[in-house]
C-alpha cells in the first residue's frame, strides 16, 4: 500500500458511482445521511464481531468494460427462464415468458415499482446508494409458474463493484421456483453486492435457491428482506461454494399467520475463505412454523460464522420454530463460530435450536478404508453423508446434481447424487 | 367448615411477600456516600490494610473512572449513581469477636431468622459458617477445627493480615483488576469477603459457607472470595444471599476467584436469593457479579448456582479450562418472576488437551420477567480433544414473560466435539391435566412439574442447600399460575 491512510467508509464509496435505478423516496430519504456518518462496522459491532472488513475496505474499486461471452458456460439448469447480468448490464433475457410473469430490469423499473423493504445494514444502505442495475419480478394472483426462472449474476474483471437491487413478488396464490447464481470471470478482489426483497402474498408458494460460487478472491455481500403473508409457504436454499468472502444477511418477517418458513443452507470452504450467515426469522403472528438447518464443512484455515435468531413477538403463540447448525472441521487451521439465538416473548411456543461442531467420523472413514475403499473415497462418503440432509432439501433434481457437481470438482469429492 | 378453595390460595400467594424482607436494627458504622481517592483510602485505612493493597484499590479506582458502564445484556434498569452509595457499612463493635457468645444478640437473631441459627449448624451439620452482613465478615465458625487440617477459612480482611502472601499471589490472578466495569469497581471499594486455602492433599471434611447478608439502606455490597484448592486437594463452598425489602435499588458488585491447582476439585454452589423488588417492580437488589475459576491440569471446577432472587441480575460464572484433562462444570437454575430480569450463564474457555466442560442451564421466567441465558464455549487451537456439551431450556410461565438463549461457540481445533442445544416451551398441559385429574392442585401441579424440570441441576446441590432451594423454588413461582 502507498499510503497509509486508514480506509474508511468514504474512501471506499468515492470510487462508486451514483445509483442507477430509480429508487423511491422512501428508500433513498435518509440513506445518504445515514451513510456520511457511518463507517465500517468492526468487531466491537455484535453483527460484525467474528467478520472482519479491512480487507474490503482497502480494496480500491474500478470499473471494468466488460468482454463478450457466452452466459451458458455459467448456466445451472437446462430447462427454466434465464436472466443474465453480466456486471452492471443484463446480456440476457429469455422470451418465452409466458403470461403472468412480468419482470422489468435496469431503467425499466420506475420507482413506483419498488416496495418499501427497508434493512439498516450499512451492506443494506450502499446498496441503495449505489444500485446499478437488477429486477422487479411479479407473479400475477394463482398463477403456477411451469418452470423455474433462473438468474445469473456474473462478476467481470478485477476490483470490479456490482450493486444489483432486485425485487420479486408473488401475488395471491402464485407459485413459483427461483434459481439465482452468483459468478464470476476474470476476477479479483471484486465487490458485489446484491440486495433482495421478497414479498409473498396470501397462499403463496417460493422456493428460492441461491448458488454462490463466486471467484476464490471476490467479495460478496448478499442481503434478502423476506416478507410473508397470510398462508404463504417460503423456502430459502443457500448454497455457499466459493468465494474468498462471503456474508449473508437474511431476515424473514412473519407478517400472518399460518405460515410456514423454511431456511436450508451449505457452505463448504477450504483456503483463506470465510462465509458468515446471518439469519432473523421474525415470528409477529400465532400460529406459524419455522424450520432452518445449516451445515458446513470447513477445510485449509477457513473461517465460518452462523448466527441464527428466532425471535418471538408478545402475542405470537403457537409458534413452533427449530433451528439446528452442524459443521465439521477437517484441519485444526479451521474455525467456526456459531451463535443460535432464540428471543422468546410469548409463552405458548415450542422452539429450540442445536449447534453441533466435530470433526469427520474417523471411525466412519475406518470402516470404509477397511473394506478397500480409498482413503480420499472414504472421506468424500462421510461428507457426503454429513452434507446430503441439507442437500437433500433441495428440491430441484436439476440443481441439486449441479451442486454435486460443483462440490466434486472443488473439492475432489466423488459424490453421487441419489435420485 | 367453608371450603378453602384454589382461588383463596391463589390470592393469598399472591400477597406472601419476600420472607427475608426484615432490617435488623444493628448499630452500623457507615461512611459517607459517594466515590473517589479519599474514599478508597478510608476503607483501606479502617480495614488496617497494608500499602500494597492500597495501591492496588487506587490503580483499580484509576482504571474504573476510565470505564464505561457495559450496555450489551438483555437487561433494562437505571443505570446506579455510583456517588450516591455508601462504599462501607459495617456492624459497630467495640472489639472484635473472641468468641460466638460475644455477637450481638440482634445479630444472632438475624441469623437465626434466615434460618442459619449458628449453633445449631455447628451441632448438627458440621458445616462451617463465614457471615458476612453489609460489608463486613462478623463471624466465622469452626475455624479451629479446620485450622488442624492446614485449612485456612476466615475473612478477606482477616487473610490480608495473616496470609498476605498467599492473597497477594493469587488475588486479581482470575479477575484481573481491568476485567470489566463492575470487576474493576469491586477491586477499588471491596470491603471483605471470604477466604479460602485447602493445603495439598487435604479434603476439606466439612462443606465451607459464606452467608451475605445487605442489612443497612443506601449501601452498597462488595464482597471478594477467594478459593484456593492447593494440588490434589477438594472443597466443597456454599454461598447464600438475602436482603431486606427496600425501595431503592441497592448495587451488589462481588468478585470471586476460584484457584484448582493440579489434581484439585473445587464444588462451588450459590443459593442467590437477594431482594427481588415488590410485584411492582420497586425495588431490589442490582447483582453485577464476576465469578470465576481457573483449572491447571486434572483439576475440576463445578459451580452450582439457584437464582431466584435479584431485581437484575448479571452473572457469568465461568472456568479457564488451562490444564491438560482438567473438567468444568456449570448447573444453573435461574427463576425469573415479577419484573425480575436476570442475565446469566457461563464462560468454558478451553485451553488444554482433553478438557470436558458441561453447561445445564435451566430458566424459568413468569410474571413480566426476562431471562436470558447466554454463554460462550471457546475452543483454543490447542485444545485437542476438547469436549463440551451444553444444554439449556427455558421455561415459560405467563404469557408477558420473556425467555431467551444467546449462546456462543467458537471452535478452532478440528479435534474437538462440541454439542449445543436449548428449547424453550411452556408446561405441557398435558402434564398439568395429569396431574390434575389425579386430584392434585394446579399451583402443586406445577411446583412438582417445575421441580422435575430442575433435577438435574438440584441433584449437584449439596443435601441442605437442595433442600432449602428447592423450597425457593416454590416460593419464587408461587403466584405466578395462570
Amino acid at each position: 500500500m502507498g499510503t497509509s491512510t486508514k480506509a474508511t467508509l468514504q474512501s471506499f464509496r468515492s470510487n462508486l458511482s451514483a445509483a442507477k435505478l430509480a429508487l423511491p423516496s422512501v428508500l433513498t430519504a435518509k440513506n445518504e445521511g445515514d451513510l456520511s456518518v457511518m463507517e465500517f462496522p468492526t468487531s466491537k459491532h455484535e453483527a460484525w464481531k467474528y467478520t472482519r472488513l479491512n480487507r474490503v475496505a482497502k480494496i480500491e474499486l474500478e470499473s471494468n468494460v466488460a468482454s463478450p461471452i457466452n452466459w451458458e458456460d455459467f448456466n445451472m439448469v437446462k430447462d427454466a427462464y434465464t436472466f443474465v447480468f453480466q456486471n452492471t448490464t443484463c446480456i440476457y433475457i429469455s422470451s418465452d415468458l409466458p403470461e403472468g410473469i412480468s419482470i422489468k430490469i435496469g431503467n425499466e423499473i420506475g420507482s413506483a415499482d419498488w416496495l418499501s423493504s427497508i434493512n439498516e445494514s450499512h451492506v443494506a444502505k450502499l446498496n441503495v446508494a449505489h444500485a446499478q442495475n437488477g429486477c422487479v419480478i411479479n407473479i400475477a394472483k394463482g398463477v403456477q409458474v411451469d418452470k423455474p426462472i433462473q438468474i445469473i449474476y456474473i462478476t467481470d474483471g478485477p476490483k470490479q463493484p456490482n450493486f444489483w437491487r432486485n425485487q420479486l413478488q408473488l401475488d395471491a396464490g402464485a407459485k413459483a421456483e427461483v434459481h439465482i447464481g452468483y459468478f464470476s470471470k476474470d476476477a479479483i478482489d471484486a465487490y458485489s453486492n446484491v440486495h433482495w426483497s421478497v414479498f409473498l402474498k396470501e397462499n403463496s408458494h417460493l422456493i428460492m435457491t441461491k448458488i454462490q460460487n463466486d471467484g476464490e478472491a471476490n467479495f460478496h455481500f448478499s442481503t434478502e428482506n423476506i416478507h410473508q403473508l397470510k398462508d404463504s409457504n417460503f423456502t430459502l436454499n443457500t448454497m455457499t461454494l466459493n468465494g474468498a468472502f462471503v456474508r449473508n444477511d437474511l431476515l424473514v418477517k412473519v407478517e400472518g399467520e399460518n405460515c410456514e418458513t423454511h431456511l436450508n443452507g451449505a457452505y463448504v470452504m477450504k483456503g483463506n475463505q470465510h462465509v458468515d450467515n446471518h439469519t432473523t426469522i421474525d415470528h409477529i403472528f400465532p400460529n406459524c412454523n419455522s424450520y432452518e438447518l445449516y451445515k458446513g464443512v470447513m477445510g485449509d484455515k477457513s473461517t465460518a460464522v452462523f448466527n441464527g435468531k428466532v425471535f418471538v413477538r408478545p402475542d405470537a403463540q403457537k409458534i413452533n420454530a427449530f433451528q439446528s447448525n452442524a459443521n465439521v472441521l477437517l484441519s485444526d487451521d479451521a474455525t467456526i463460530n456459531s451463535k443460535p439465538e432464540l428471543e422468546i416473548y410469548a409463552d405458548d411456543v415450542k422452539c429450540s435450536h442445536g449447534s453441533t461442531t466435530g470433526q469427520l467420523d474417523l471411525e466412519a472413514v475406518f470402516y470404509l478404508r477397511s473394506r478397500g475403499i480409498s482413503e480420499i473415497d472414504a472421506r468424500s462418503m462421510v461428507v457426503a453423508a454429513f452434507m446430503h440432509d441439507v442437500l437433500s432439501k433441495v428440491a430441484s433434481n436439476d440443481i441439486k446434481s449441479y451442486i454435486y457437481q460443483q462440490l466434486a470438482v472443488r473439492f475432489n469429492l466423488h459424490l453421487q447424487r441419489e435420485d | 367448615m367453608a371450603n378453602y378453595t384454589e382461588d383463596e390460595l391463589a390470592e393469598e400467594l399472591k400477597n406472601q411477600e419476600y420472607k427475608f424482607g426484615f432490617v435488623s436494627d444493628i448499630d452500623t458504622d457507615t461512611i459517607p456516600i459517594g466515590l473517589n481517592e479519599d474514599i478508597v483510602r478510608l476503607i483501606s485505612s479502617k480495614k488496617e490494610e497494608p500499602q500494597w493493597l492500597l495501591d492496588y484499590r487506587l490503580n483499580a479506582l484509576e482504571l474504573w473512572s476510565t470505564m464505561n458502564e457495559p450496555s450489551w445484556a438483555h437487561v433494562k434498569y437505571k443505570k446506579p449513581d455510583f456517588q450516591a452509595i455508601a462504599y462501607y457499612s459495617a456492624p459497630k463493635q467495640t472489639k472484635k469477636y473472641e468468641s460466638w457468645d460475644d455477637v450481638d444478640p440482634e445479630m444472632k437473631a438475624t441469623m437465626t431468622k434466615l434460618g442459619i441459627s449458628m449453633e445449631e449448624q455447628q451441632r448438627l451439620t458440621g458445616v462451617a459458617v463465614d457471615f458476612v452482613m453489609d460489608s463486613v465478615s462478623v463471624a466465622t465458625s469452626f475455624k479451629e477445627k479446620l485450622g488442624e487440617l492446614g485449612i485456612i477459612f476466615c475473612s478477606f480482611s482477616e487473610a490480608v493480615q495473616n496470609h498476605p502472601d498467599l492473597v497477594q499471589k493469587y488475588m486479581g490472578t482470575v479477575v484481573p483488576t481491568q476485567d470489566n466495569f463492575y470487576a474493576t469497581l469491586n477491586a477499588a471499594v471491596f470491603t471483605d469477603g471470604s477466604f479460602c486455602y485447602i493445603p495439598k492433599g487435604v479434603r476439606c471434611p466439612m462443606e465451607l459457607s459464606t452467608y451475605f447478608r445487605i442489612n443497612a439502606g443506601g449501601t452498597g455490597q462488595f464482597e471478594r472470595t477467594l478459593v484456593i484448592a492447593d494440588e490434589g486437594s477438594y472443597v466443597s463452598y456454599l454461598e447464600g444471599c438475602t436482603a431486606p425489602q427496600r425501595d431503592e435499588n441497592q448495587l451488589h458488585a462481588a468478585v470471586v476467584e476460584l484457584i484448582a491447582l493440579e489434581n484439585a476439585e473445587i464444588k462451588y454452589s450459590t443459593v442467590q436469593n437477594w431482594y427481588p423488588g415488590d410485584k411492582n417492580g420497586l425495588g431490589g437488589i442490582f447483582n453485577f457479579v464476576t465469578k470465576r475459576g481457573v483449572c491447571e491440569k486434572n483439576a475440576k471446577i463445578s459451580w452450582t448456582q439457584v437464582e431466584t432472587g435479584s431485581a437484575v441480575t448479571w452473572k457469568y460464572p465461568s472456568c479457564i479450562l488451562k490444564g491438560d484433562n482438567s473438567v468444568g462444570e456449570f448447573y444453573s437454575v435461574a427463576v425469573t418472576n415479577n419484573y425480575q430480569q436476570a442475565d446469566t450463564g457461563t464462560k468454558m474457555i478451553h485451553l488444554g488437551k482433553n478438557t470436558k466442560s458441561t453447561i445445564i442451564s435451566k430458566g424459568i421466567s413468569a410474571g413480566k420477567s426476562q431471562n436470558s441465558y447466554r454463554g460462550l464455549v471457546q475452543i483454543q487451537k490447542n485444545a485437542h480433544n476438547a469436549r463440551n456439551f451444553s444444554q439449556c431450556d427455558s421455561l415459560l410461565m405467563s404469557s408477558e414473560c420473556g425467555a431467551h438463549t444467546f449462546p456462543y461457540i467458537e471452535c478452532k481445533n478440528s479435534s474437538a466435539k462440541i454439542e449445543h442445544e436449548a428449547t424453550t416451551s411452556k408446561i405441557g398441559e398435558d402434564q398439568l391435566f395429569y396431574c390434575k385429574q389425579r386430584g392434585i392442585s394446579e399451583e402443586k401441579a406445577i411446583g412438582l412439574i417445575v421441580n422435575g424440570y430442575c433435577k438435574e441441576v438440584l441433584n449437584q446441590l449439596p443435601m441442605e442447600f437442595a433442600v432449602e432451594a428447592q423450597k425457593l423454588l416454590t416460593i419464587s413461582l408461587e403466584g405466578s399460575v395462570g
